[in-house]
């Protein structure tokens, strides 16, 4: 479903940083490991579309992502990925509602309240869809972040450090939501993380050293 | 949720600033706005007032004094001039109606205007109660005299509310009350010129004016003249300067002559004005900056979501927009009750401007709210575009900053 091949990342006064080349097939539970700024979430971006490698090609099905032109790069990422990134929280301004509600406004694909309802209520957070963020605990707003991932159904989720900040407990429930959303969508789910703990989730390991391709 | 609906958000989430922002720029268009309403409506009130008076004659002396005493009712007048004058201008080919008045007497600052009916119509006059002068020493009193049908009074010699002599010999009878023009007619008190005349006929008895009263009877102070073709308004001055020991002004030119010279003050307002709005458009920039660097991440979200760059820009572009829009209507309705207040307030614009004019939809709001949006706009380029060129990729790898 997914190729990154030869892939390498321009970076300022810097050499080129290089990756290892990447396959996802459906049902597929990838884990990108290495130590924090190996480049994890650089990789990650290049995937997403949003970062345009100096070298290599990503396909999405055959089709060079970046290929494609911006606007359609961001209309495919909003419509087939799902993204549960670290640092990209919710939006304070919103409720949580239209936080979830986002993710189909965004791609422009249409809004079914039916299948907001039922992520809310799945995960736990139908009690609250109308609060805005702030007034929620860092676990609710983690599930939120999911739910919006998953709003749309997409073909591939990917997601950024999701446990490394929670407790083995709260880390277990977490991989079981996006192991389990990932399996209810039919997505395949690639996570970058420097967490052993959740190894055994998943049915691929890649790992990523801080690799540096000589200046010549 | 789209680009207009997530600005609104923006806005509410952050309600101190924006009321700042909105705040800031109402001010500065209030102030525009009401400096423009009221030099507009002023400039409108002279060329109201001068309305179908193409030339003045009087006695000799400064043109504009002569405008203004006799069209605007503000400054003394130059003299007097003998009634036949009068008559024989009539005779002028190029005359088409002569309306004279008597000036000299005032009752509590309103001036008293011995003239005829004909000065009535030419301010459009319609009664808000009573009739017509018929008798002698009946008078009708402008909206803004407060007199009221059936009320009696002596005038006064002069033209100011302080001093002067009281012309006791007869009282001035109203019979009737104006309805308000917007003309310095609200603030006159008109009467037949015959009134005027007799009553400086009979000099009350030791009135060390009494020499002078009696010259008066037989007098005028100005004539407003309407010609028959338009070019006799430049014509008729230079023939009654030129053959006679009278002056003529028009009032259109000695008042643009007058607001010429009193530009300057007006554009050093206007100055001040567009400065107060370029000031706040340097806070809605500084606003919108502060808030692009805390919406940072929402930006990214919706990158991620599927927004493509035109999009972020069209939210910071629709707040800058939506904050200018509300300051500028806030502010032009704000410039409309300033500019009431001070035509209600301001004595010296009453009979100029009416105030109530301030209260109704003008052009230059249009043109006010059409600046405003502009200038929300520009001020929301720069974020906007700064917004558009977000390095996604960057921010992720830097993580939470």
């Amino acid at each position: 479903m997914l190729d990154a091949r030869n892939i390498s990342v321009a970076r300022k006064n810097a050499p080129l940083l290089t990756f290892p080349d990447l396959s996802v097939e459906f049902d597929d539970r990838v884990v990108l490991l290495g130590p924090s700024g190996c480049g994890k979430t650089t990789l990650l971006s290049v995937i997403a579309g949003l970062l345009r490698p100096a070298t290599g090609a990503v396909n999405f099905h055959v089709r060079d992502v970046y290929a494609m032109s911006p606007r359609a790069r961001d209309k495919w990422r909003g419509k087939n990925l799902g993204c549960v990134f670290q640092t990209l929280h919710l939006l304070p301004a919103l409720t949580l509602r239209q936080n979830i509600a986002l993710a189909a406004d965004m791609a422009g694909t249409a809004r079914y309240e039916d299948r907001i309802d039922q992520l809310l209520v799945k995960l736990g957070l139908a009690e609250k869809s109308h609060r805005k963020p702030d007034a929620l605990s860092q676990g609710e707003q983690q599930r939120a972040a999911i739910a919006r991932a998953v709003l749309n159904k997409p073909q591939l989720l990917l997601a950024d450090e999701p446990t490394s900040a929670l407790d083995d407990a709260n880390a277990e429930v977490v991989m079981d939501l996006l192991v389990a959303q990932a399996a209810e969508t039919k997505a395949a789910l690639v996570v970058a993380t420097h967490d052993t703990r959740i190894l055994s989730r998943f049915t691929k390991i890649i790992r990523l050293d801080a690799r540096v391709k000589g200046a010549a | 949720m789209n680009a207009l609906s997530l600005a609104l958000s923006s806005i509410r989430s952050r309600p101190l600033q924006s009321a700042l922002c909105v705040t800031a720029a109402s001010a500065g268009v209030a102030l525009l706005a009401a400096l423009l309403l009221l030099s507009q409506g002023v400039q409108d009130g002279f060329l109201r007032n001068a309305q179908g008076i193409d030339v003045v004659v009087g006695a000799k002396g400064s043109p504009l004094q002569l405008v203004l005493s006799s069209v605007y009712h503000a400054d003394v007048p130059t003299g007097n001039i003998d009634i036949r004058d009068m008559e024989k201008l009539q005779h002028n080919p190029k005359v088409k109606s002569i309306i004279p008045v008597a000036l000299g007497d005032n009752y509590r600052g309103f001036r008293i205007v011995g003239t005829m009916p004909e000065y009535l119509a030419h301010y459009g006059a319609q009664y808000e109660d009573g009739k017509m002068f018929a008798a002698p020493f009946d008078a009708v009193a402008g909206a803004l005299t407060g007199l009221k049908t059936g009320d009696s009074f002596a005038g006064v010699h002069g033209l100011a509310a302080d001093g002067g002599d009281v012309h006791h010999f007869h009282d001035y009878k109203i019979t009737g009350v104006l309805k308000p023009t917007g003309t310095v007619l609200d603030r006159l008190i008109v009467t037949a010129l015959g009134s005027v005349q007799e009553l400086h006929r009979h000099p009350d008895i030791g009135d060390p004016d009494a020499a002078q009263d009696m010259e008066v009877a037989h007098q005028v102070t100005a004539l407003l003249v309407k010609v028959k073709r338009p070019i006799a308004t430049m014509s008729l001055p230079r023939e009654i300067n030129a053959t006679s020991n009278m002056i003529a002004a028009s009032p259109s030119y000695e008042m643009a002559r007058l607001s010429q010279s009193l530009g300057f003050g007006r554009d050093l307002l206007a100055a001040v004005g567009i400065g107060f709005v370029a000031l706040s458009a340097l806070m809605l920039l500084s606003s919108l900056a502060s808030s692009l660097s805390a919406r940072r991440y929402d930006l990214g979200v919706l990158r991620v979501l599927g927004a493509s760059p035109e999009t972020l820009a069209g939210t910071v572009a629709a707040e800058g927009v939506m904050l200018a829009g509300a300051g500028t209507v806030a502010g032009i309705a704000l410039g409309h009750l300033l500019a009431y207040e001070m035509a209600a307030n301001i004595s010296s614009l009453g009979g100029v401007v009416a105030p109530a004019s301030f209260l109704q939809f003008h052009m230059l709001d249009g043109c006010l709210l059409l600046m405003g949006l502009v200038t929300g706009l520009f001020a929301a380029v720069v974020p906007a575009v700064s917004a558009a060129r977000t390095d996604i990729a960057g921010l992720l790898a830097r993580g939470r900053a």
